[in-house]
């Protein structure tokens, strides 16, 4: 499969905090990749510094086939990027002022010029999809957790990325909430689009993910099927920290 | 009788709301237009931290809102006559001075008086957007003008509405000092009766039963703009 995202020499500081090392990373086309890591590791950054939401401070990317010099984006390079992709927060990050349908129809009208029109058949076809469409006419604050997160990753899917990058979508959420966000995520992983995930979740790392990128302090330290990364790692740091998931999870 | 002519009252309110009411309300609104404006811009050139304007921008703020209205009204009314006809000297322009007539000159006061305080409102305002609704906007696709238009300044106006509303009434009372420059608006109209008939007491009276009126109704209004700008922050559906 061709390569679509390809980090070389990642870097980035937050003040005197070296945060990523110099990360070299790749996804390809249709790729399931789940991203994990204590916190503090780099994750979200990495993710962040992909549609230059974080400016990083060096490191070159090919991006479907533009090079980017990381450290100094033109505006057709974010164009280029932020156009073909999309994100889902940890704090969903829906448009408060928006009902549900409009948080849908915004990106398809303001980007993508649809027509109106066109624009709310797509968006409820992908509301149907998360199980959204009976409450289309309902603000964010009178929706749970979950129901929210279902809502922005109708918003990120009708935009029909490439790749959606999914910031540790269910971290924020009640237990409860997390399967209905997870099974939604599982479903449009079996459509073809390509995922680059943080998360903590190791079920949903070991049924969808075709490869898990474990980071710790700024680098990648671990990168393999996953299988291989979660059972049989090679580096001290994973072992500690699948350790840790287990250990929480059986106490 | 008592000590208040009533029938005059009620006469005085009448002939002070013909002769004044519609200045005062020119006054308001177009202040308040243009105040916004200058608001939000200035708002923008803080926040956005535009090279030589920022600075500018503060020793404008600094300026109206460390000085009282009535003091900016008098230097402006007697310093924009002065710099118009140096103008007139120097370059031979031919631009009378008294053919502009003195609304002209509060409405460009009231402007920048209550810009500089509504910039603050605004940048405020902008400024408690969650972070998270801009950069949602971004990773859509949304270029950063869309996103302030679209995301940012719908939320922000909601978030300013119950200041602006303060400052509009703070606006409406505050006109009553454009009398000073000779502006015929409510109080002027009141301070006209009154000397006229001898009846000071019950034509300022009457003007601040006008006033009170006028206020308490726009504040009604703003009460329920802001209820309906803030429909989306009810729990319930």
């Amino acid at each position: 499969m061709r390569k679509y995202v390809e980090l070389y020499g990642l870097k980035k500081s937050f003040k005197d905090l070296e945060v990523l090392k110099g990360v070299d990373f790749q996804v390809r086309k249709g790729e399931k990749v789940v991203i994990m890591g204590s916190s503090g590791s780099g994750k979200s950054t990495l993710l962040r510094c992909i549609n230059h939401l974080e400016h990083a401070d060096d490191g070159i990317m090919n991006y479907n086939d533009r090079i980017i010099k990381l450290s100094r984006w033109t505006k057709e390079d974010v164009k280029h990027v932020r156009s073909s992709s999309a994100m889902v927060f940890q704090g969903y990050n829906l448009f408060k002022h928006m009902n549900v349908l409009q948080n849908v129809t915004e990106g398809l009208v303001q980007c993508k010029k649809h027509t109106k029109a066109e624009a709310i058949e797509i968006a409820e076809n992908y509301l149907e999809k998360v199980g959204m469409k009976d409450r289309i006419k309902q603000y964010p604050s009178s929706l749970s957790g979950g129901q929210q997160q279902r809502v922005a990753i109708a918003r990120a899917m009708a935009l029909n990325p490439d790749i959606i990058l999914f910031d540790e979508p269910t971290s924020a959420l009640d237990p409860e909430m997390v399967n209905e966000v997870l099974s939604v995520m599982e479903q449009i992983a079996s459509e073809g689009v390509t995922m680059l995930v943080v998360t903590h979740e190791v079920g949903f790392a070991k049924n969808i993910a075709d490869r898990i990128v474990f980071m710790d302090n700024g680098v990648v330290c671990e990168d393999g099927k996953p299988k291989d990364v979660l059972y049989n790692p090679h580096n001290i740091r994973t072992c500690k920290f699948l350790n840790l998931i287990e250990n929480r999870k059986t106490s | 009788m008592g000590i208040l002519h009533w029938d005059f009252m009620f006469k005085a309110i009448l002939i002070i709301l013909k002769d004044g009411f519609a200045n005062t309300i020119k006054l308001t609104l177009v202040t308040f237009v243009f105040a916004s404006l200058i608001g939000l811009i200035v708002a923008l050139i803080k926040i956005e931290k535009v090279p030589v304007l920022s600075p500018l921008s503060h020793l404008y703020t600094s300026f109206f809102k460390g000085t009282p209205l009535m003091v900016q009204i008098l230097v402006f009314y007697y310093g924009i006559p002065l710099v118009l006809n140096t103008f007139n000297d120097r370059y031979g322009w031919n631009m009378n001075v008294n053919d502009i007539p003195a609304i002209i000159f509060m409405y460009i006061v009231f402007s920048l008086c209550y810009g500089a305080y509504i910039s603050e409102v605004m940048r405020a305002a902008i400024l408690s957007v969650d972070k998270g609704q801009s950069e949602a906007g971004y990773t859509i696709g949304m270029s950063k003008f869309t996103t302030f238009r679209r995301i940012i300044f719908p939320q922000a106006l909601s978030n300013a509405l119950p200041n602006l509303g303060n400052y509009f009434v703070d606006l409406v009372k505050g006109t009553s000092l454009a009398f000073t420059a000779t502006v015929l608006e409510i109080l002027a109209a009141a301070k006209i009766l009154g000397g006229r008939e001898y009846k000071y007491f019950e034509s300022y009276l009457a003007a601040a039963i006008i006033y009170w009126v006028i206020c308490t109704l726009f504040q009604l209004l703003f009460n329920k703009v802001e209820k309906i700008s803030r429909r989306h922050e009810r729990s319930e559906n």
